[in-house]
Formats: structure tokens, sequence, C-alpha cells
């Protein structure tokens, strides 16, 4: 497993990290993934106050230097509920997304390696999944899962399913049909040892790419599903449910909605700007 | 023409001096072009051979300032007609481009738009030029006579097809013959029979030479291989590392070579001779140079058997030993 | 009698197209072709694209499955072998691709993709002892044994091309096929490393399967040639005989095809036209469309190789009353 992880990581070598160095969309879109994976591990040291419970006679405070970004209707400090939603949004995206590419992934990959009719009836199953709207997968795993953390991430990885299984069944193929493992077949190397040794760390590249900016689009997801209460329950703070919240206070305390809507844009906006960038990168048919 | 004036002087097409061409790199700057200087005179023919990284293919597509946006215009000039293409504006460039001064690629297919016909195709080039005032009938007559002259059978068939329709040796007659269409001063080639057949190669370098002689062509070829060089071309500029080795009339390359390196290449061509099987070939040594630091002096003295001391440290000009044979390199400097 | 070290006989490779509802035909990429080789021997096959010498070569190593036909490899039938005897009669056959830039894994280093043959054969006991062994193999086609352990994409094409060349003969093959093996290099690159190759056959005594299209590389290594046009042999022969004495209209054609290093040598060629599709290849002979010979009978008659000379066989009808 220490070959393979380095098999992964050794040819990213000095000229790569440069290149990423380089890329302006890596580098911005990099500050804000970091800076706001910093504030989901770190939430319980630098949260002000709890997020769950609050001081009814506080509710509805604007910003102040108390509560920088205010109070909620039930006087919860709305700084605290932001940066523990982080950690609530991470787990949600890292744990949809985990689910999406270890079955996505290893199902459509090893269809493409084996080919034939388990491949056409994969790809028949996944295409039939792709013809429906992202969120109404989303949205029919949740209503009949029900709300709840995880079956918020189970949806995540549903609806992402289909997409990382033909992505990885592509890169598999392309790199299936290489000289390189045609040399390796001549050489006597079983199939398993030419799927773990040649297939499998040059197929990465794209899937690292997808999963970043899936990662983004299923923070959004997770914040619309609990935006329509299908995700997670109160008091638990979750972005999107803290938007929920504010809807009967939009005027009144707009500050409900402002501060985690601006979280959730610019977490959304920097996997977006990383994966653009690491495609520019690892995508070799996009030229420098 | 408000540069006849200078063209009406001299029978030169294209005069290139002092041309500096850098790469923007991740390692640095690559000097792909450094210091190349030539001239064509009308109805002539030049072939540019090197290897890759010599330098040739940025030099051609510099002619037509078709350049990556990392290419650094470093210095020099190339003046085609009397102006310098590298001056011009991009409007005025668009008039040159097809009409003028023609190109002709690799990759026959990946020159052709896949959704226009072969007859729209030809069409547009026309009526950039010389079709420009015909009506339908006679612009189809003209094009039918110019895939006559390409050799393509049955045209009036070929107008109606796509280009998928094609075998690459059809596509690239009818590049040839887009290329020729609006009878330009110059025609750029660059590698334009390394992706087909040798039996395919051989029909069009025919043609070429056909064309060349029947039209006063002039013609520029780039290409890596001696032996199609030796085809179709009356000089040939040999390109190492970025410079020109050796600048003669193609029979004096071929007959008395006096760069090193070109009778080092010339040896390292196989020929279907029994004594070679028995002698072996030759070969050069090392590899080719690093162009972001080329080695100084003579680029070729590392891999040059009969390297001076000086040849690490003075860069060799062009030197004239009989009438148009040029050679940069130091064993001939008495003869400067 | 000495056993021939390959012996393949009336191989066909077809290639089914994917058709959705229907089949539909097949690509003869090679159709009938019978090729053998002796222990030592180094036989170019030439022939355009399409002609199908990559896929013929592929074949007789069973890397790409043949559809019909017999092949024997060490006196061994492996046309049918099952995948586990086939992994072990590797070690015998190697390949080397034309693309030095496709053909090693981007994420080993040199010493892995060399060393792989060594281990699967279990031909080195030791980490160290593959080291060794893949050091003295670098060294053999010219590399530093620095390079060890470096990535190919820290390599010139050369550079990997030889790397190749040192797994293909890693484990002691009896058998190499390079499949355009200098295509993709210069000329100054191609002639150091055909001169390797014929240094690699005579001291290790390898038979090598030469595909090229170029005639003067393969004349060059070959013993014996075999021309191939639209999935068939159309003559084959001594290196010699062959391309001094050429029979066939397509050999003729191909040699006179070759533009000469020698201006005062030009082009004269008078056959127009490009090889067919071989997904419907001309009835009768393949070459008659653009054959200047052709005759009545050949539009009807697929001629078979007849023996013209000892070893110089002929599949045209322009001579058949030598059969």
């Amino acid at each position: 497993m220490s070959g393979f992880l380095e098999s992964l990581l050794t040819p990213q070598n000095k000229m790569l990290l440069r290149k990423l160095r380089r890329n302006k969309n890596v580098l911005l879109g990099g500050v804000l993934v970091l800076i706001f994976i910093a504030i989901a591990i770190l939430s319980p040291i630098i949260s002000p106050y709890s997020p769950t419970s609050g001081n009814l006679s506080e509710a509805l405070r604007p910003p102040s230097s108390n509560h920088p970004f205010g109070t909620d209707y039930l006087g919860r400090d709305i700084l605290s509920r932001v940066i523990w939603g982080a950690r609530i949004s991470l787990v949600v995206a890292v744990g949809g997304i985990a689910i999406s590419i270890l079955s996505g992934a290893i199902i459509g990959g090893f269809a493409g390696y084996i080919g034939g009719a388990i491949d056409d009836l994969t790809m028949g199953v996944v295409n039939i999944l792709l013809a429906f709207p992202d969120i109404l997968l989303a949205l029919f795993v949740a209503a009949v899962t029900g709300p709840g953390l995880e079956n918020v991430i189970l949806a995540i990885g549903v609806y992402n399913f289909p997409q990382f299984a033909r992505i990885a069944r592509g890169a598999v193929i392309s790199v299936k049909t290489s000289d390189y493992v045609e040399a390796a077949r001549a050489s006597g190397e079983t199939k398993s040892s030419i799927f773990f040794r040649y297939v499998l760390p040059n197929s990465m590249s794209p899937i690292v790419v997808h999963a970043t900016l899936r990662t983004a689009a299923s923070i959004l997801t997770a914040a619309g599903l609990s935006f329509l209460g299908l995700g997670v329950q109160p008091p638990t703070p979750e972005w999107g449910a803290m938007i929920s919240e504010a809807l009967y206070y939009l005027d009144a305390a707009p500050y409900m909605w402002v501060f985690p809507g601006i979280f959730l844009v610019l977490t959304v906006l920097g996997f977006n700007l990383l994966g653009d960038g690491l495609n520019d990168v690892l995508n070799p048919r996009i030229k420098d | 023409m408000t540069y006849s004036i200078q063209e009406s002087r001299t029978d030169e097409v294209l005069r290139i001096s002092g041309l500096k061409i850098y790469y923007k790199g991740d390692l640095g700057l690559v000097k792909a072009v450094d210091g190349v200087s030539l001239s064509i005179n009308r109805g002539s023919s030049l072939a540019i051979v090197g290897e890759s990284g010599s330098g040739k293919t940025t030099l051609g597509h510099a002619i037509m300032r078709l350049l990556p946006y990392n290419a650094v215009i470093a210095g020099g000039e190339i003046i085609f007609n009397g102006r310098n293409v590298l001056s011009l504006s991009k409007e005025e460039l668009r008039k040159l481009r097809g009409y003028r001064l023609t190109m002709v690629f690799q990759e026959p297919s990946a020159a052709l738009n896949p959704v226009f016909k072969i007859g729209s195709f030809l069409k547009d080039v026309l009526k950039k030029g010389k079709g420009a005032s015909m009506s339908e009938s006679e612009l189809k007559e003209e094009m039918i006579s110019l895939l006559r002259k390409v050799r393509i059978p049955s045209p009036e068939e070929v107008l109606n097809k796509y280009p998928h329709e094609l075998s690459g040796g059809m596509k690239q007659r009818v590049l040839i013959a887009a290329a020729i269409a609006n009878g330009p001063d110059l025609m750029i080639a660059d590698e334009p029979t390394s992706a087909l057949d040798v039996s395919v190669q051989a029909q069009i370098l025919k043609l070429l030479d056909e064309l060349r002689a029947k039209m006063g062509l002039s013609l520029i070829f780039i290409t890596h291989n001696l032996g199609v060089a030796a085809q179709v071309s009356d000089q040939i500029a040999v390109m190492y590392a970025g410079k020109i080795m050796e600048l003669a009339p193609t029979s004096s390359i071929f007959e008395t070579p006096k760069h090193p390196y070109t009778s080092m290449l010339l040896k390292t061509i196989p020929t279907i001779r029994r004594e070679l099987k028995k002698e072996g070939l030759a070969a050069i040594p090392g590899s080719l140079p690093d162009l972001t630091s080329p080695p100084p002096g003579c680029r070729f003295h590392p891999r040059c058997p009969m390297a001076m001391e000086d040849c690490r440290k003075v860069d060799p000009e062009p030197i004239e030993v009989e009438k148009g044979h040029f050679v940069s390199c130091l064993l001939y400097r008495d003869k400067a | 009698m000495s056993e021939k070290l390959l012996n393949a006989e009336s191989l066909t490779v077809h290639f089914a197209r994917a058709g959705f509802l229907r089949r539909s035909h097949p690509v003869k990429a090679v159709d009938g072709v019978s090729i053998s080789l002796n222990a030592g021997e180094v036989l170019g096959i030439v022939g355009e694209s399409g002609s199908g010498k990559t896929t013929l070569g592929k074949a007789v190593i069973r890397l790409i499955e043949p559809t019909s036909g017999r092949i024997k490899f060490m006196g061994i039938d492996i046309t049918r072998a099952k995948e586990r005897e086939l992994r072990k009669l590797r070690k015998h056959m190697q390949i080397v691709h034309q693309d030095p830039y496709s053909s090693l894994n981007p994420r080993m280093r040199i010493v892995d993709i060399i060393g792989r043959p060594l281990v699967i054969h279990g031909l080195v006991g030791s980490e160290k002892e593959k080291r060794e062994r893949v050091a003295e193999l670098l060294r053999k086609v010219g590399l530093n044994e620095t390079l060890l352990f470096r990535f190919p994409h820290e390599l010139s094409g050369g550079q990997r091309q030889r790397v190749s060349i040192a797994r293909a003969i890693a484990p002691m093959p009896k058998l190499i096929v390079l499949d355009e093996p200098t295509s993709a290099l210069d000329v100054s690159v191609q002639a150091q490393l055909l001169n390797l190759l014929r240094a690699i056959r005579s001291e290790l005594g390898v038979s090598y399967i030469f595909i090229s299209h170029d005639l003067s590389v393969v004349y060059y290594m070959s013993d014996r040639i075999a021309v191939m046009y639209a999935g068939k042999i159309v003559e084959s022969g001594s290196a010699d005989e062959l391309f001094f004495n050429p029979l066939h209209p397509y050999t003729k054609l191909l040699l006179s095809s070759i533009p000469q290093p020698d201006p005062k040598k030009r082009i004269d060629i008078t056959i127009e036209g490009e090889p067919p599709s071989p997904v419907s290849p001309p009835p009768g002979c393949r070459f008659h469309p653009r054959c200047p010979m052709a005759m009545e009978d050949c539009r009807k008659v697929d001629p078979e190789p007849i023996e013209v000379e000892k070893g110089h066989f002929v599949s045209c009808l322009l001579y058949r009353d030598k059969a």
C-alpha cells in the first residue's frame, strides 16, 4: 500500500508543484479551501459560544462586539454557528464524496477494466441515473431515508455515484488500452497486478479533479436539502438550515442569512477554483 | 500595392536576418531559434532540415507569424515582399496569409474544418484573392481546375465531399490546392508528407515538384528527412539547436557537405546498400542539447569529433566557402 | 530437423466493429498470413499504415487474440494456451513499442519498469539483486545507472526507448517484437538505436520481428523480409533477394517511392491511389486496382504464394506459371 501511495505522490515532482503554485485558480481556491478546513477542524476551539444553546433574551441582536455576526431568533451566536457549520459541511461533503468515489470509481473502474457485458450493464444503469437531475436523486434518497446527517451524506453519495462511475470508467479504459499496459501484459503481469500497479495509479488524476469540483456542488446540495428541511435537523448548525431559519427574518435580521450565505459562497467558490486549477494542471489535454 | 517599389528592385521574396525566437518555459527561456539569417528568391525552393528541437518548425511558423503565445521575438526581422512581417498589424497579416503567403501543415486532417465541404472550403479561399469578383460558375470552374492541378481524380465529385470522406493523401492535395489557389509568392510546407505513407508521400513530393516548375512557386519545405529534402529543394539549410549550421545548394549538401554535423547526419540515414549492412550505420554520439542553456561556442561542439579548443568559446559566424555555400564552423575560418 | 522458434500458419485477425443491433462487417486486419522464424533470425515486416503489420506482430505473441490460425512457439502450440500458461511463456517473448512516450508507466521508476519482468519470472531473489541486474541492463543499453530512480518523464525519447529495450531483454527472451521502434525518433538517435539492437542480437542470439514502414531501416536490420499489403503478405524472401530482385508490383512501387538522399535520384513513380480500406478490400488480388500490370483474372483470383526461387515467395498471378 505504501508503494501505491508513493507512486501517487512522487511523480508530482518539482515541475508539477511549480505549475500548481503558479496557477492562480489553485492558489486562490487552495487558500479558501484551507481556511474552510482549518475552521472546520478548529471549530471547538475558535467558536466563542455554544452553537446550539442560546439566551432568548439576547435573540435577534445585530452584530456587536460581543456577537460579531449577531444572534439568531433563539439568541444563539451566529458566528459560532457559522464556524460549526463549516464542520458539518466538511463532514457531509467529504463523507458523501468518499461514498461516491468508493462506489462509483470502483464499480465504474472495474466495469471499464473488465469490459464486455458487465460494462454494458453497469453503464446502462449509470446512464439511466444520469438522466435524472442531480437534485432530484438527492431529494429522492433524502425523502426515502428521512432527514438526518447520515442520510444527507448517503444522498450526496448516491447522487454523485453515476458521475464518478463514468469518469472512472473513461479513465480506466484509456489507461487500459495504453502501450505500457500492453507491455506489462507482455512482461507476464497478472490481471490484478496490472490493475493495481498500472491502471489505478494512472487513472487517479481525473477522479481527483472531479472530486474537488463535486465537493463544491455537494456542499451546495447539502445546504439545499437542509434548506428544504430534508437534511440536517435543528438545532445542528448547518449553513443551509441557518439560511432556511432566516426566511422569516429576511428584513428584520439580514445578518442571520448574510453570514452563512457568505461562507457558503466562499467555500463553494474555493472548491470550484481549486478543481478548475487542478484540471488545468493535471489534465494533459489542456495545453499550457 | 504600396510596397511594390522594393519588390521590383529585387528578386528576393523573403529575407530573414538575425531572427531570434525564444519560448518562455517552466525551466527558463528556450532558445528555439537563435540568430537565423537566410533569403529565398522568387521561384526557388529551400528545404529547412533538422532534428526535433532544431527550431525548423518555429522558424517556419514565425514567417507566417503563427507562434504560440509563450513565444517571444527576441530580435531580427522577416522581410517578405519588402515589408517586415513582424511589424504588420493583424489586419495586414490577415490579408497576407492564405493569399500572398500560404502554408501546408503536417496533419491534413487537422487543417480542414470537418463541417465544411471541400467546395465551400476552396470557395472561401478563392474569394479572399483572385476569386473576389468571380461569379458562382466561374468559381466552380476555377476550383475544378485547381483540383486538376493537384491531380485529384473526378474533381466535381470531390467538391461535394466532406473532409472525412477523403483519404489522407487526398486531403493533403486539397490543402495544397488551397495553398496555390491565389498564386502566392511563397508557400511554406511544414512536414507535409510526414503523416503519409511512403507511396503516397512519393506522389505528393512529385506533385510539389511539378507545381513548382509549372507555377514558378517559391517554396520553403520544412522536414526532418534529408531524403525528402533532396527531392524538392534547390537549396538546403541544415539547422541544429536553433542555428543554421550549413546552407548550400542541394547538390553540394549531399556531394560536398562541409559542416561535420551535416556529413555525420548524412551517414546516419540508412539506405538500401549491401555494404551498409556489413559496415554498420554511423551514429552521432550524444544527444541534442538542452535549449534553455545551450553549450557555449558552437552548439555542436560536445558531439563533434573535430572539435577544437576554440569551438567551446567562439560562436562561429557563417562563412561563404564557395559561391552560395555557407557554413558556420571554425574549421573554415581561414577561408573567410 | 531443427525446430522453428516460431511458426504461425494461416493467421487471421478480424476486429468486430461496434454495432448496435446487428453485426457490422469486421475489419480484416490480418487475413490468412503464415510466417516462420528460426532462432536468432530477424524477420522484417514492412508495409504501409493499415497493412496489418503491427496487428500481425502482436498476434503472434498473443497480445492480440487471433481469430483463426495456429501459432507454435518453441514447439508449443500457444494458439489456445490459457492465460496462466501464456504468462510463463511471456518470459521468452517480449515487445518494444513505437511510441516511447506511451510505453512506459509514468508512475513507475526506471528500476521498477525494467525490474518487473525479472521479479515476475523469479529471476532475482532480492531487491538488491534486482537493482544490480537493472543497473547492468542500463549499461548494456548505453544508459547511465544514475537513471535508476528516475521517472520516465525525466528522460528523452531516445533514452526512454533504450529503457523499453532494456525491459524487453531483461528476462533473456528468445523473441522480441520490435514495433516501429525508431519511427518516433530523430535520425541521429535512430542510428544509435538500430546499432544497439544489432549489437544486442549478436550478443544474446535473440530473434526479432522487426516491423517498420521504412524500407531502408527494415533492410538494414533484417535477414528475411515480408511485405504486407491490406492484411496479406504479398512477397517474402531474404532481404537481398527481395530488395535487389523485387517481383511483386507493390514491392517495386514501395522501393521506387523511397525518397533517396541524393538529388540526382528523383522519385519517379507512376502508380497513383492509396491502400484500400481493410473493411471492404477489393476482390481478387487486393493490389489490382492500383496495379499497372493487372490482368482480367486479378479481379477474381486471390493469388496464393508461389516459391519463385528458393525462399522467395510472391503472391501474384504474373508468376503463376512458375508454380
